[in-house]
């Protein structure tokens, strides 16, 4: 059977829109697929691209969340703010089930249909890294006050750390960089909190550490150090609970 | 008194003293309160808790968790910092915590304070010094995070009022499971005294739950909650005992959490026990698993243990063990039974019953959705059905779901015999000398907020 494959760029507008143009084209759900940014070409199928459109990915979001609510809506941001090639596709169909199975805010229960589990298996995978990276994330101060962060994360997913830090320290100006997408989230003392695409960092800049930032590592290290209790030590259990590929960036293990 | 002004010790000294004499503490959750920020300040809280390293022995680090001072009026035999141990002393003022916390917090090492102290004087000097440095951390330098306190047995509950509204968690200790356990290793503290300042903080809570229905924003009284500890292992109490215990604390006194804190030999003592093996980690691990089947699988201590079999299991979790003697209720139909009894079956958390329950009501489920669901099936198999069919052909039998069970977990050896006869596992339960002492298995986490629903 021939498919058609609409590629849209790679953003919650590109997707979106993707949806709509999908819906729009009356080419029946199961005759297409959405793609995401890059994909690999297959023969037998045709190739739409697809324009980005403000208004189309508007209507939407709009519908998504009177259909499913707010709640299973931000479900699907998490979908699409993951590194899964599959991940339009999967939110496309996810979508379709929802709609004509009238699932409304039950959409991510219905785990016995293979998109739904797959959207579900998704949303869980970036919702934990970013449950790790909240956690495991460390600042440093530079000598002009800034704190800074650098992560180095698989999914993109400042658009959910900015909120809890720029909560949590109102009073400070902050950036967390994630490295991968070359991607910043500024937080100005006193202000709303913003995303910045980069051509990278200033080397300069981050290697500038304030005068304090040495004498809290260390306290810090001190720290964990004396906090161990020696007659229960478990690395494998540290392991299990922190593992490794966490620990470049963090201050205790530096 | 004194003592206070000519310690002329660093910082990083200081740190490292009071955190040494600290960490025998477990709790370390920054659970229960969930809290935005005021704009004004700095901090806010998650209910779930936030966990923010894992030191070697693999516990959480979530709090700075130190002594106030590690000076000490008390002789308690378990203790590190008690009287007649000749330890480094020193005190923390209020300003060095306040620096540490805020710096700390501010590079996201930790999720906030906890506090504790050894006494200096009288319970409520001690209590009044802690309120000092939490009314500066919290008025002087803005700190909305989380900190959670030890309220001391014997302190004038004035001072515990007006601590409580400061901060998000308070604790007294029980120490040890029973009076009598107190009374021979703490000379200076009684039951009585403990569960006085445990009932104020519990009416205190229940007080400023009522007042927070009529004024939405009155200041909340310890809003995350109290909880307890008591050490495991230094007294000859049972898993039973033990058990029962923490069960009459949830439900008389409303406590969030009790924590079992596996008895670490620092002292030397005739009253306290040699642990040749090292604490008793898996019996304390078995005592967390029976805690949270109580707290949220809505098992009683009495279904757990008995008086005629006062023991955990060694091999297998009380879940399991539960199960096993109980094969009368199983198979269950998956797509039938209620959520209180798919709690029940050993392979199934809470989370994923909530998802089978949600699923079912769509479409019928079968194995391969379960295991979507996450429903570790190595273990469910056993007690499960998916519209009336067993994964495979299977003996409702005790002994072969016990040899199956263990051969998934790697724990079964190839036959077992002792005393030259050859054991079945229902046997060998009854056998004390195979209990914890001589096992040292694999320890899951402990004290954290993380990772505890899996427990299937």
């Amino acid at each position: 059977m021939e498919k058609t494959v609409f590629i849209c760029e790679d953003t919650l507008e590109g997707i979106f829109t993707g949806i709509y143009d999908a819906y729009a084209s009356r080419i029946g759900h199961d005759k297409c697929e959405l793609a995401a940014g890059d994909v690999p070409l297959e023969m037998f199928c045709d190739y739409i691209q697809v324009l980005p459109s403000k208004e189309k990915a508007e209507k939407v979001i709009r519908t998504l969340k009177k259909q499913f609510g707010e709640e299973r809506f931000y479900d699907l941001y998490y979908v699409l703010c993951s590194n899964r090639e599959d991940k339009a596709d999967v939110v496309y169909k996810t979508v379709v089930v929802g709609l004509s199975n009238d699932l409304h805010q039950n959409l991510l229960d219905h785990l016995s249909n293979p998109y739904v589990a797959r959207a579900f298996e998704i949303r869980r995978n970036v919702a934990n890294e970013v449950m790790h990276i909240r956690e495991f994330i460390r600042f440093q101060e530079l000598e002009n006050g800034l704190l800074l962060s650098k992560i180095t994360p698989q999914n993109n997913i400042l658009p959910f750390l900015m909120p809890h830090f720029a909560d949590r320290f109102p009073l400070e100006n902050f950036m967390i960089y994630d490295e991968n997408r070359k991607l910043a989230g500024l937080h100005q003392s006193r202000h709303n909190w913003c995303l910045a695409q980069t051509e990278g960092l200033n080397p300069k800049l981050s290697s500038s550490r304030s005068e304090q930032e040495r004498f809290y590592g260390d306290l810090f290290r001190l720290f964990c150090k004396t906090i161990a209790i020696k007659p229960r030590e478990n690395l494998n259990l540290q392991r299990q609970m922190l593992p490794l590929r966490f620990r470049n960036n963090m201050t205790e293990f530096q | 008194m004194n003592d206070l002004k000519k310690d002329s010790l660093t910082v990083f000294d200081k740190l490292r003293i009071l955190t040494d004499a600290a960490k025998y503490d477990v709790a370390c959750t920054s659970s229960g309160v969930e809290r935005k920020g005021s704009g004004e300040g700095i901090g806010n809280t998650a209910a779930a808790g936030i966990c923010h390293s894992f030191s070697a022995d693999g516990r959480c680090i979530s709090l700075l968790k130190i002594l106030f001072t590690n000076h000490c009026i008390y002789d308690c035999k378990y203790c590190i910092n008690r009287k007649s141990n000749d330890v480094e002393r020193t005190t923390f003022t209020p300003d060095e915590i306040c620096e540490l916390t805020i710096q700390f917090y501010r590079r996201n090492y930790i999720e906030g304070l906890f506090l504790s102290s050894g006494i200096i004087d009288n319970p409520t000097y001690t209590m009044e010094l802690i309120y000092l440095a939490i009314w500066k951390l919290r008025k002087e330098y803005r700190f909305e995070g989380y900190i959670h306190v030890k309220a001391i047995p014997g302190a004038d509950p004035a001072v515990i009022q007006k601590l409580g509204m400061l901060v998000d968690r308070m604790s007294v200790n029980l120490e040890l499971p029973t009076a009598e356990g107190l009374k021979s290793l703490a000379p200076n503290k009684t039951r009585q005294t403990i569960l006085k300042p445990m009932r104020q903080i519990q009416n205190g809570i229940q007080n400023s739950k009522e007042e927070l229905v009529l004024y939405k924003h009155a200041p909340q009284f310890v809003p995350a909650g109290q909880s307890t500890q008591m050490i495991i292992g230094a007294t000859p109490e049972s898993d039973y005992q033990i058990v029962s215990v923490a069960e009459s604390l949830y439900r008389k006194f409303g406590l969030k959490r009790v924590f079992y804190s596996a008895f670490v030999a620092v002292n030397e003592d005739k009253d306290l026990p040699a642990l040749p093996g090292g604490p008793p980690l898996l019996r304390e691990h078995r005592l967390y698993q029976a805690d949270f089947l109580m707290r949220f699988y809505g098992f009683k201590a009495e279904e757990l243990l008995s008086e005629d079999r006062p023991n955990f299991n060694v091999l297998l979790d009380p879940k399991c063990d539960w199960a096993l003697r109980h094969l009368e209720y199983f198979p269950m139909e998956i797509n039938k039974v209620s959520y209180e009894m798919l709690l029940r079956i050993p392979g199934i958390g809470v989370k994923s019953a909530q998802r089978i329950v949600k699923a079912r009501r769509i479409a019928n489920l079968g194995f391969e959705d379960l295991k979507k669901i996450g429903v570790v099936l190595k273990r469910a198999l056993y007690f499960i059905c998916c519209n009336g069919r067993m994964m495979y052909h299977t003996k409702m039998e005790e002994d072969y779901i016990t040899r199956n069970l263990l051969m998934a977990d790697h724990k079964a050896p190839a036959s077992l015999v002792i005393n030259g006869q050859e054991m079945t596992y229902s046997q060998l339960s009854l056998f004390d000398d195979v209990r914890f002492q001589n096992v040292n298995a694999v320890q899951h986490g402990i004290g954290n907020d993380r990772k505890w629903i899996g427990m299937g």
